[in-house]
């Protein structure tokens, strides 16, 4: 099962990026939007775990053109400063689950685990 | 005491609602002065009602004057006209008579006693008015005479009436004492003998006849009618300017063939109006005189009713001016503090949505550092559980679940941020403006380096510190550097700069290099609801908020700005505030 992460926050997403390896996953750690959607483009991922807050564009936006060009893709949001409002916009676009930072590894894993189930 | 109290409530009742604005007495925020607006208002409006009421009474002041006085002139001329034609007619009457007699009796019968005393008896019964009668020869010796007084042969060669009466014929003589020593005044007609020579028939008038002429005429009070002569003596007897052949008050006046009038001034100081007409062929003037306290008493009267009216006017409109300008003042205050209010509660929303703001800058901050943390700690743990080594060591597990529990609960706290912000107090402390800045910049510093702002800020070592309310500065400046950022694309520079000035104030300018304002919306910048930014977002209260909050601390924002060129937002703060700022606690 293959899950990109996508954080501007280097540690972070290495970091998580291994404790999902621990957990079966194959994970992929970027750090902007842009390097993220050139890895979707390159290889097939059957997750993203995304921040709304990137460098160079916002979460929402790649979270749309990810819908747009590979709607098989399963997206669940990892944000710091999102509100409950932002979260239902992006179930509304088709975000599969919301956390807020700091999430707990068992029910991220369980989100991804769970929609892998579903496709 | 109890008085002075129930006076107080009394005016406590009619004291307008923006009597206190601005004073301790009340909560409301002084937009202007109120009273001095009220003052003014009652002064222009009671000079543009009062001004015309004035006029229109002094008009009418004038011409009511001008009205009665050409009466009384015109009454006292036909009055005087009256009394001249009167007295012309007794004169003439009485030297007609002798004229009769001097043609009718021969010389022979006038120099005979009896018979001239038979005349006299008949004119006495005739006419009436005739004390004696004379006649003198051409050598002035009074040859014959009938009458009260021994004046038989008497010399009257040098006496005025004598020459005159010799010289033209007949004569109306002044009123004089003569040899009788007791005032009287003579008719004289001169009659020429066959033999060339001449006498002269003399009449003495009894001047009470005159006196009952004038005495009759129905005059007001202290007015009277007498006659003088040519050199101002009085003729007949008065009752207020002096006795027979006293002298009048004024200077006898000019020869006019017509009845005038003057107006003069008597010896006690009180003005008169003379009617006065020269008696043709006879040296009396007649006068008329009239006290202007009496003939002016209608105009008195009219003139204390006019001023009643007028005070009466004056006085309800400045009721309705007094009522009008409170009635309007107080809607403008009621209206001020209404959307004062409206702006308060405004404002007080607007607060909350920043500090919202505030607190998710806060929680993104520090939820990041917090969930490498977490995940550090996770991936420690989960190693823990892989690895067999570590599986029965409690102690490390314990001690790596408490880091997880403390990362879950700082994540905790940090989303309840917001409830913890609900209320703040301001107060006024002496703050560093640099630091305040600092903090600004430290929540906003992640969207400027997205957006590659460059920041410059320039504040000068020896800046004073400022008394101030910390909150409303952190809120100034967010707005103002918020604002600029917006203005702003990528790659901006925006410069942060203070100055202390001389009088006791500092002003901070928010410097951006963006999109700028135009000049019409400049002018508009500070008002509520104001916003250029469509329907992307902002309220438009923003800018109205800060100038509120900057005229709450006492001080002043200007902005200056260039469309392409960038704008600049100067904040001018006094640095000893000197009293306390009003109560700000947000509702609910």
């Amino acid at each position: 099962m293959k899950i990109l992460v996508v954080d501007d926050e280097q540690k972070l997403a290495r970091v998580l990026a291994e404790r999902l390896k621990l957990r079966g996953f194959d994970v992929t750690p970027v750090f902007d939007g842009a390097s993220a959607l050139a890895r979707l483009h390159g290889e097939h991922f059957d997750g993203v775990v995304l921040d709304l807050r990137l460098p160079d564009m916002d979460g929402i936006q790649v979270m749309q053109q990810i819908r747009e060009k590979m709607p098989d893709v399963k997206i669940v949001i990892l944000s710091g400063h999102a509100t409950e409002h932002d979260f239902k916009t992006c179930r509304q676009l088709g975000a599969a689950a919301c956390f807020h930072k700091p999430a707990k590894i068992t029910e991220l894993a369980k989100a991804l685990t769970d929609f892998q189930k579903q496709a | 005491m109890i008085l002075i109290n129930r006076l107080t409530s009394i005016a406590d009742h009619f004291k307008p609602r923006f009597w206190n604005a601005g004073t301790s007495e009340t909560q409301g925020q002084i937009l202007f002065n109120y009273r001095k607006f009220w003052f003014s208002s009652i002064t222009l409006r009671s000079l543009v009602s009062l001004v015309p009421i004035a006029i229109l009474f002094m008009f009418t002041y004038v011409l009511e004057n001008k009205a009665i006085r050409n009466e009384n002139h015109l009454h006292t001329i036909r009055l005087t006209s009256n009394t001249r034609r009167a007295l012309t007619y007794f004169f003439e009457e009485r030297l007609d008579a002798l004229k009769f007699i001097v043609q009718e009796e021969k010389f022979e019968s006038l120099n005979n006693h009896e018979s001239l005393s038979y005349i006299l008896r008949n004119l006495q019964r005739g006419f009436g008015g005739i004390i004696d009668l004379g006649v003198i020869n051409a050598s002035g010796i009074q040859t014959n005479y009938a009458g009260p007084f021994d004046l038989k042969n008497k010399d009257y060669r040098n006496q005025k009436w004598f020459i005159g009466c010799a010289r033209n014929g007949s004569y109306l003589s002044d009123v004089f004492l003569g040899y009788r020593n007791m005032p009287h005044m003579i008719i004289a007609l001169k009659r020429a003998t066959p033999k060339g020579s001449f006498y002269i028939l003399r009449a003495t008038l009894d001047i009470k006849k005159f006196v009952q002429i004038l005495s009759s005429l129905e005059l007001s009070e202290k007015s009277e009618a007498f006659l003088c002569n040519r050199e101002g003596l009085l003729q007949t007897p008065s009752k207020y300017y002096g006795g027979l052949l006293n002298k009048i008050d004024w200077p006898v006046p000019e020869y006019s063939k017509h009845t005038q009038v003057l107006e003069a001034v008597d010896r006690s100081g009180n003005p008169v109006l003379i009617g006065y007409a020269y008696i043709e062929n006879s040296p009396y003037i007649l006068m008329l005189v009239k006290r202007n306290e009496v003939i002016m008493q209608g105009w008195y009267t009219l003139r204390k009713e006019i001023n009643w009216i007028f005070g009466i006017s004056v006085f309800v409109t400045l009721i309705v001016v007094l009522g009008i300008s409170t009635f309007m003042v107080n809607k403008i205050y009621d209206a001020d503090q209404t959307r004062l209010k409206a702006m308060e509660r405004l404002e007080g929303s607007s607060r909350l949505i920043s500090i919202g703001r505030l607190a998710a800058g806060v929680a993104h901050e520090i939820n990041n550092p917090l969930a490498v943390i977490g995940e550090n700690a996770g991936l420690i743990d989960d190693m823990f559980n892989l690895k067999k080594e570590y599986k029965d060591d409690h102690q490390l597990k314990e001690l790596i679940s408490a880091v997880l529990e403390s990362v879950e609960r700082c994540g905790e706290i940090t989303r309840q941020l917001l409830e913890f912000a609900r209320h703040f107090e301001p107060k006024i402390q002496p703050l560093q403006i640099g630091k305040i800045i600092s903090s600004v910049l430290s929540f906003l510093g992640k969207e400027a380096a997205y957006r590659n702002i460059q920041i410059h800020i320039d504040i000068p070592d020896d800046f004073p510190v400022v008394d101030s309310d910390h909150g409303s500065l952190q809120q100034i400046f967010l707005n103002l550097i918020n604002n600029a950022f917006q203005a702003m694309d990528k790659g901006g520079r925006l410069e942060i700069r203070a100055e202390k000035h001389a009088k006791g104030s500092v002003s901070i300018s928010i410097a951006d290099n963006g999109c700028g304002i135009s000049e019409e919306d400049r002018q508009k910048i500070f008002e509520p609801f104001f916003t250029t930014k469509g329907l992307k977002g902002g309220t438009g209260l923003g800018l109205s908020i800060t100038y509120g909050l900057v005229r709450k601390l006492r001080g002043e924002i200007s902005v200056q700005s260039r469309v392409g060129t960038g704008t600049t937002f100067t904040v001018t703060l006094p640095i000893k505030h000197g009293g306390d700022v009003k109560d700000e606690t947000l509702a609910g």
